[in-house]
């Protein structure tokens, strides 16, 4: 009975409590940023407490790098997503969101990958396009297809979807080409403004454009997509039906792109006749339908192949089951003549995982643009010749657990060059000893920390 | 199994009591301190956090949801725990961190699935899902769930 009533009185109080915590919450109106920011204080906290605990150690002191702890934000609505990120990226903990910025430094991995195709591909490439031409019989006024260049700042890339995620990628393929540029420093300096004409959005609206901007009728995030001077698209006209497919079709003819990016999660909006186009214009168009899932994406693999009749270079956000393209002339009798073609998925999995590893090697403070950036350009170099190739983008997934290392490893680098990491012991351990030949220090220092690679690697 | 957290936790460091509870309670894979058992809510006098009797298994990893926007399923309230230990499991699967130093954690804060708010299996908190606003009804009610849920098993 007294343990009962004790219970009523200890639950009434805690009711009373909460009322009045949560109306002052209320005020502040930000219960969800109130929570994750204890979280952060929490697991600070703990850092804190296990420092305070170490420090009279003197075998623990030995390391220069402070052990960390990773956040990682994951399928927030975007508008809280956005602003979590921004509120927290300085808060002393190495906290990113993946669907942003994993899902860019993946998307750029794919771009990157595929200018490896640039030069190796053009004979061949060359060849397919005067059949292609014969074929379709196009007018001889249509200036001939180019061929796939290898430098990222010649690329054109169109985005249909203009969300959060496709500004995200867009971002970072304006980070890299201005990275590019000014390493080779061909120009004197590129501006990120100028970077980012290379890439153009178009949203339900149509292209965004600074015409529109200046209207006050763009969301905010597109704002720096915003450019002058793009052409003006056909009036839009015909069928219901067909109209997104008009819109985009249009936009294709209008700007002539490398690269068609589609982040709309519409299904069909990448149409037959939108990737004839861009095969026409190219002669290896860049094709990535990036929305999630399978049933969303803007196009499948095989329709892809098909309307480029095979010259797309593709990756997609979903999964596709690889595809007969064995010439229908020759007899399948043997197994070897007939080839399929494998799908190259852009898998958030390859970045974040290594990025997170990469963090916690170095004991970062902070991931910023820089990281996911060195993650995209080890990604990229990560597919085989063989692979690349036959039109694969990045690795197969059953070698993620190297390819991690490898990544993580440039990711590491690039932390600690920026300050945002620390160089661990295990490197200088490395570096002298030079125990893994073939590897690079951070990529041996990387590995001896993951469990998965235990056995191949030497642990500390 | 993950971590759950509710706005009721933003008061008093309950986010870090419930953490260090989780981190004290779950097998740490012969990681330091992980054999203390008193970790329990009523049986610990809720004002003291156990700092100083046994060490806290380190964190390296934690995902965090609030489930909000989950790929194909839309707001899909507290069940979004499956996508935090999915991304842990990459972690450790690809990323090679020690799976001891993981923690998936899911945010309970309301949710604006209306098939979810009719549910009555649905184990959430039962408001509306706002960046703000999260009421104490929600809380209420997710108590009074539990004391029937108690009743019925004991």
């Amino acid at each position: 009975m007294d343990r009962g009533r004790k219970k009523t009185l200890k639950n009434s109080l805690f009711f009373l409590s909460l009322f009045f915590s949560t109306s002052k919450q209320k005020n502040k109106k930000q219960v969800l940023d109130s929570l994750v920011g204890e979280l952060v204080g929490a697991l600070k906290e703990l850092l804190k407490r296990e420092r305070a605990a170490s420090g009279g150690d003197p075998s623990k002191q030995k390391q220069k790098t402070r052990r960390t702890t990773l956040l990682q934000f994951e399928d927030f609505a975007s508008s809280s997503a956005f602003r979590l990120l921004e509120k927290f990226a300085p808060c002393g903990l190495p906290c990113f969101n993946d669907d942003v910025q994993g899902t860019a430094s993946v998307g750029l991995a794919a771009l990157l990958a595929a200018l490896r195709l640039g030069d190796s591909s053009s004979s061949s490439a060359r060849s397919a396009i005067r059949r292609g031409e014969g074929e379709e019989g196009a007018p001889s006024s249509r200036p001939p297809p180019r061929p796939l260049s290898s430098s990222l700042s010649d690329h054109l890339v169109l985005f249909y979807g203009a969300g959060e995620a496709g500004v995200g990628i867009g971002e970072l393929i304006a980070a890299a080409v201005q990275k590019k540029s000014s390493s080779t420093a061909k120009e004197t300096e590129m501006t990120r403004e100028l970077a980012r004409r290379r890439c153009v959005f178009i949203d339900s609206q149509g292209l965004v454009t600074a015409e529109r901007a200046a209207a006050g009728k763009l969301a905010h995030h597109k704002l720096p997509f915003a450019h002058a001077g793009l052409p003006k698209l056909e009036e839009k006209g015909g069928s219901e039906g067909a109209e997104g497919d008009r819109l985009l079709l249009s936009a294709v003819r209008a700007l002539r792109p490398t690269a068609l990016v589609g982040v709309s999660t519409s299904r069909g909006a990448f149409s037959p006749r939108v990737l004839r186009e861009m095969a026409r214009i190219n002669s290896r168009p860049i094709i990535m339908p990036l929305s999630n899932p399978t049933s969303l994406a803007e196009c499948s693999f095989e329709e892809a192949v098909a309307a480029t009749r095979g010259r797309c270079v593709f990756a997609s956000g979903s999964p596709f089951d690889p595809i007969d393209v064995s010439p229908s002339t020759t007899t399948r009798k043997s197994t070897q003549t007939s080839s399929f073609r494998r799908c190259s998925q852009a898998n958030n999995a390859y970045v974040f995982p290594a990025v997170g590893a990469a963090a916690l090697l170095t004991g970062a403070t902070a991931l910023g643009e820089g990281a996911f950036l060195a993650a995209a350009e080890a990604l990229a170099a990560q597919a085989s010749n063989e692979d690349a190739r036959s039109g694969l983008l990045f690795p197969p997934f059953s070698r993620a657990a190297a390819v991690s290392a490898a990544v993580a490893a440039a990711v590491a680098e690039q932390l600690a060059r920026s300050g945002d990491g620390g160089v661990p012991a295990a490197l200088e351990h490395f570096a002298r000893a030079a125990k893994e030949p073939g590897l690079g220090a951070w990529e041996a220092a990387a590995r001896s920390r993951m469990v998965n690679l235990a056995s191949t690697a030497s642990r500390l | 199994m993950g971590l759950y957290l509710t706005p009721g936790d933003i008061r008093d460091e309950g986010v870090l009591k419930k953490l260090v509870r989780y981190l004290r309670r779950r097998p740490s894979g012969g990681r330091s301190g992980g054999d203390d058992e008193n970790g329990d809510a009523s049986s610990s006098p809720p004002s003291s956090v156990p700092s100083s009797s046994s060490p806290i298994p380190p964190v390296d990893v934690v995902v965090v949801t609030d489930s909000a926007r989950i790929l194909g399923l839309g707001d899909c309230g507290a069940g979004g725990m499956g996508i935090s230990e999915g991304k842990i499991l990459l972690y450790t699967a690809v990323g090679g961190v020690a799976p001891e130093g993981c923690v998936p954690v899911c945010l309970d804060v309301g949710t604006n699935n209306k098939s979810l708010l009719a549910d009555p299996q649905y184990k959430g908190i039962k408001a509306p899902r706002a960046s703000g606003e999260v009421s104490v009804w929600g809380d209420r009610e997710r108590e009074k769930e539990k004391k029937k849920r108690r009743k019925r098993v004991g």
